[in-house]
């Protein structure tokens, strides 16, 4: 399978390779596994949230 | 189905060969119904009852527990010696599994969801065990797992009590509690450790691989 990629995808793929010390094959292959966690999740009818440790404000990431 | 192999011993610690497959299947889960549960069952009806300390993972449904563990992230591993299921283990591939070792901290892992050995190989309830090194080489699975997601051999799970000293032996270190339940404890394996296991095996002796 060939990915294309733009000049500013391949970017931020590279730096999370570099920051993650993963190939870019596996760093795709986690990708691809948190997000289908995250639609199978969304199928459920759960939502997305991040949450900030200090305040424990939380902020919903919308999935459009 | 095709496996590794692996080598356990048996409870006069002579060698016996074993596979360790990368795929929890039917005739698994219904060995773990038919062998494992009537066992834990009647454990349950002894003396000691219900809250026997030794029955810790008593509750554990692996057939729920599977189907729970169905995603690419998901792994599960069997160990099965003279064709009859031994161990199981499900992991979980980094998905946010981080790391809180000083050197390897926020790094990615394996993370062990469960691990469990059939109850005849638990020295707690069987001693000796019918087999030594279901546990080993199912962790060992897990770090091999690791490395091919280029992790390093980075793992970590939450040990029941009973099995704190198991994962101490192989060199895991114990970081915290859980913040849920006190009775659980982290554990995590450094690279080093990871490497030196495949290396060389248990350290302080056990069966290899």
């Amino acid at each position: 399978m060939t990915l294309n990629l733009t000049d500013a995808e391949m970017a931020v793929l590279e730096a999370l390779c570099e920051k993650k010390e993963l190939s870019k094959t596996t760093l795709i292959r986690q990708a691809l596994r948190l997000y289908q966690v995250v639609e199978l999740r969304l199928d459920k009818g759960d939502k997305l949230f991040f949450e900030d440790d200090k305040t424990k404000d939380k902020a919903e990431v919308l999935m459009i | 189905m095709s496996g590794v192999p692996v080598t356990l011993l048996d409870e006069h610690k002579v060698p016996v060969d074993a596979w360790r497959h990368e795929e929890i299947t039917e005739k698994d889960l219904t060995d773990w119904e038919a062998n494992w549960r009537p066992v834990i069952s009647d454990l349950v009806r002894g003396p000691r009852g219900a809250n026997n300390p030794l029955l810790q993972s008593r509750y554990w449904d692996w057939r729920r527990k599977v189907k729970n563990h169905t995603t690419l992230a998901d792994r599960g591993f069997t160990v099965v010696c003279q064709g009859k299921l031994q161990g199981m283990m499900l992991v979980t591939i980094g998905l946010g599994h981080r790391c809180h070792l000083p050197g390897q901290q926020d790094k990615d892992q394996v993370y062990i969801e469960y691990l469990e050995s059939a109850p005849w190989n638990q020295r707690v309830i069987q001693d000796p065990p019918k087999y030594w090194g279901v546990g080993t080489a199912l962790i060992r699975g897990a770090i091999d797992l690791s490395i091919q997601e280029g992790f390093k051999g980075r793992i970590g799970l939450l040990s029941l009590p009973q099995a704190r000293d198991f994962y101490k032996q192989l060199g895991m270190i114990e970081l915290a509690s859980d913040a849920d339940d006190k009775q659980l404890s982290y554990f995590e394996m450094s690279e080093k450790v990871a490497q030196m296991l495949l290396s060389h095996g248990l350290p302080g002796g056990g069966a290899r691989k």
